[in-house]
């Protein structure tokens, strides 16, 4: 026998068999198949009358004045007597059946449709007009497009040990994980995908194959374990954890490579205090749902917040024992997100979100500074944002122009400069000057208010703001002073408001309104120096307040009047020259050409 | 000798070929179980012969993990898809909670592949788990109607929160459902499924929620009544826009379409 010919008898044989069993597959697949349908109510007639009536169509045959089976109905629902039941059944059966309808119908029992694989188009025609595809390993998929991920350094190969490690752990011996296992890699695969992501933007960062490996644990076991029995909570739990769990990891390793110092030898405390924290988003996640945009990124946003408070600071989410606490990390979201929710807009959204997320940062930063403090960090950090909120929404609400001169920018970066200075001092947090910095907040939102004319810019403000907050600091019981008798009136403020109304006064008066230099800038520098110059002598400021707005007022209508000789430069400098006299107690001088050029002179002082 | 050789040649062919029809039969094999033990349930159910019913669930369930674990085992991706569709189906009869793994991972390998390779099997695999939900919401309903129902019953936070909940479940079924229908629709599948699939739903919207949930919403006097109004009107508009056939859909037949613009 011929070689050649068994082999060419063994391949066609082979071939064959290939063929048959590619067909018999594909037969066996596409043959019939039972579609369920699901099962229908019990027919109860009293919740089939209710359903039927509380129709907006059916409505008014039981309520309304002129109902005519009003009597049998209350509130939203039938009464609880059999001749009502009886009465409204009858007129329901009736009704229907003239629409064409059978109430009756819904009591049928529950049945199946078969359903064939295919329609008449897109059939296929043999097995081998189809290509089977491949599924993509995220690892190859990821190093298709980025190659260099597995260079020379090896991170990238630490990467995939821990994840390969930390997965192989989850899933036990046997095979049998059971229906989480599909979960499981799918979060662990989150990781991979962030933990490349960031090798690729942080080239520096440092990979500790046993930190990633408890990150990933601490942070997909418990979600494992938390998932619920039943299939509709397994739904809404893997729909959350699948919008959420790339971003979520992503922010992990984000942090874990932005904060390389706390995760350095074998304290492995930060990753789980991650997880901790991981595990409460995705928990509030599921209870909140996941119905917008805002919701999602609201929690995200928070959630990267804390994580970098939890890297630099893990005991505060670890309870006794190093175990983690997600309990007190739920009710923190729980209260950021109502309270945001509940806010007036702009502030109900993404501003809001981000306002707390400034203060959690700014807060969380120096959380050291907040131990032994009668208010724990996290509620400083929410009283923040709560009395944020309200002065700037008072602000915006009392002048309604000023909503058109913030962009939503410059909002949020008000609150970056304000809530960042503010939590450098622990003493307007939580010493004795506890609650003052709210003063530095209705100084500025009352000044805000009284800016009618809209004399400042956005930008102007913000450098009003950086200048009160640096005030405040460093002196927060002196022009920030909150006075428990009459909370909206501080110092400072007061200062501020007086200035303002000075230069709107001048815009009333048509012939010297094109003439007056007491707007942006100017205006901006004028306010910054009454700051700097009576923080250091409030009780000066306070008694010679009259003496201060007159001072503004002259001055402002000396140089509007010598508009060809004086300008901003020459007002800014006068003024700051003749406020010290004032706040000495000197009077006034009377204000002329030759008083003027000597004080600019420096012959006068 | 030449005899000889070509009778084993033949020999090994046969064999190949038992061999390689194995999987097609497991599979048949595995998908008239499936059948089998549906109308086992159904029959039992009807006849309310529990002692049945509970064995045809016990076959199911078992049918379920097999199929599961054979998908696994599985290299044609297509079989794979197969298997999760038996698995998938058979956990939702019996009740399993597994249904929900196993329709994500039979979804996993339609969208790593090309769904229509498979039209039915994978726009089962992608409809199962809803309508899974939806039947386990089903016993919840008929219990809280019977107990509201009792003539000793009194309103109650209680019972109104598991009602609001039951609601919001079977809102957030038809949404996903109804969201997927376009995509299957626009396939290459029987026409047969759509018809299963409308049937559902008109189920879903009409008996459930247009009927039972509104009932029930009305009775323990929930605040949510007008959502649920609006809610149900929105599903009705989406099933018309859709074309759904008012004999799949009985209560879409009373909306006016110009309230749907």
């Amino acid at each position: 026998m011929n070689p050649s010919l068994i082999m060419f008898g063994i391949q066609s044989v082979v071939r064959l068999g290939r063929v048959s069993s590619a067909a018999m597959e594909q037969w066996a697949r596409d043959g019939q198949a039972i579609f369920p349908l699901i099962d229908k109510p019990d027919f109860n007639p009293l919740v089939v009358v209710s359903g039927f009536f509380n129709k907006p169509d059916n409505q008014h045959y039981v309520t309304g004045d002129d109902a005519p089976y009003a009597a049998y109905w209350e509130g939203s629902a039938p009464k609880r007597e059999p001749s009502a039941l009886d009465a409204l059944l009858t007129l329901a059966l009736k009704l229907t059946a003239e629409r064409g309808g059978d109430l009756e119908r819904k009591q049928a029992p529950a049945g199946a449709i078969l359903v064939r694989q295919w329609g008449k188009k897109g059939a296929p025609v043999s097995p081998w007009a189809r290509v089977i595809l491949t599924a993509g390993d995220i690892v190859l998929e990821y190093v298709s497009v980025n190659p260099a991920i597995l260079g020379g350094s090896g991170k990238g190969e630490k990467l995939i040990s821990a994840y390969a490690a930390q997965l192989s752990a989850m899933l036990p011996d046997d095979g049998r994980f059971g229906t989480r296992e599909g979960f499981a890699q799918r979060l662990s695969g989150a990781f991979l995908r962030a933990g490349l992501s960031t090798l690729n933007e942080h080239p520096q960062w440092v990979v500790s194959q046993a930190h990633v490996g408890e990150l990933i644990t601490a942070t997909v076991t418990p979600l494992i374990d938390a998932m619920p029995d039943d299939v509709t909570g397994q739904l809404k739990w893997q729909a959350v954890s699948d919008a959420l769990m790339g971003p979520a990891a992503s922010a992990a390793l984000q942090t874990l490579a932005a904060h390389q110092s706390a995760f350095f030898g074998e304290d492995l405390a930060p990753d789980k205090a991650i997880g901790a924290v991981t595990r409460a988003l995705f928990l509030q996640a599921a209870e909140e749902g996941l119905h917008d945009q805002f919701t999602r990124d609201g929690l995200l946003g928070l959630y990267s917040a804390v994580v970098g408070v939890a890297a630099e600071q893990p005991q505060l989410f670890l309870g006794d024992g190093g175990q983690p606490e997600d309990i007190f990390v739920r009710d923190l979201f729980t209260r950021l997100m109502t309270l945001v929710r509940d806010s007036p807009p702009p502030f109900n959204r993404e501003v809001g979100v981000e306002l707390a997320q400034i203060a959690l940062e700014a807060v969380g930063s120096r959380v050291g500074r907040f131990a032994g403090g009668a208010d724990p960090w996290d509620q400083v950090a929410v009283d923040m944002v709560q009395s944020l909120i309200a002065h700037l929404d008072d602000a915006l609400t009392s002048n309604g122009k000023l909503s058109g001169v913030f962009s939503r920018q410059q909002l949020t970066d008000f609150a970056r400069i304000l809530l960042t200075r503010i939590a450098e001092s622990p003493r307007l947090l939580l010493g004795s000057d506890k609650k003052n910095w709210e003063g530095v907040v209705v100084a500025l939102a009352s000044a805000m208010k009284a800016d009618a004319h809209l004399l400042l810019t956005g930008e102007d403000w913000r450098q009003i703001v950086i200048v009160a907050s640096e005030e405040a600091v460093a002196n927060p019981s002196r022009l920030f002073k909150v006075d428990p008798q009459n909370p909206q009136s501080v110092l400072a403020g007061e200062l501020l408001i007086l200035v303002l109304k000075s230069a709107g006064e001048v815009l009333r008066e048509p012939d010297r309104k094109s003439r007056t230099v007491l707007y942006g800038k100017t205006l901006r520098e004028a306010m910054i120096v009454i700051l700097r110059a009576t923080s250091g002598n409030p009780q000066a400021a306070r008694e010679r307040m009259e003496k201060i707005g007159e001072l503004v007022s002259r001055l402002n209508d000396f140089i509007a009047s010598h508009g060809d000789r004086y300008g901003s430069k020459e007002w800014i400098r006068v003024f700051r020259l003749l406020l010290a006299s004032v706040l000495e107690g000197q009077p006034i001088p009377a204000l002329d050409i030759e008083l003027v050029d000597g004080l600019l002179k420096g012959v006068l002082s | 000798m030449k005899i000889e050789v070509l009778c084993r040649v033949t020999w090994v062919s046969l064999l190949v070929l038992m061999l390689s029809g194995c999987v097609a039969l497991e599979l048949r094999d595995a998908n008239e179980q499936l059948t089998s033990y549906y109308n086992a349930k159904i029959a039992a159910r009807q006849a309310k012969d529990f002692v049945m019913t509970d064995t045809a669930l016990s076959q199911l369930k078992s049918l379920a993990q097999a199929a599961a674990a054979q998908a696994k085992e599985e290299s044609d991706p297509l079989n794979r898809i197969a298997y999760y569709r038996i698995a998938a189906t058979a956990a939702w009869q019996a009740g399993d909670p597994a249904v929900a793994e196993y329709g994500l991972a039979g979804q996993a390998l339609c969208h790593q592949g090309d769904p229509a390779r498979a039209p039915r099997d994978c726009g089962m695999l992608m409809v199962i788990p809803s309508l899974a939900s939806v039947d386990e919401q089903t016993p919840r309903l008929n219990q809280l109607q019977a107990r509201i129902s009792e003539p000793s019953w009194r309103d109650n936070a209680e019972d109104r929160a598991a009602a609001e909940k039951i609601f919001g479940a079977l809102r957030d079924a038809f949404d996903n459902l109804a969201r997927q229908r376009p995509t299957l629709r626009d396939s290459a599948v029987h026409p047969t499924f759509m018809q299963g699939l409308d049937s559902n739903l008109g189920i879903l919207l009409c008996d459930h929620l247009d009927s039972s949930v509104r009932g029930v919403l009305g009775i323990v006097n929930s605040p949510r009544l007008p959502e649920l109004a609006r809610s149900v009107h929105d599903m009705e508009c989406t099933l018309l826009k859709q074309g759904v056939d008012q004999r799949n859909a009985s209560c879409i037949k009373d909306v006016d379409p110009q309230t749907c613009l």
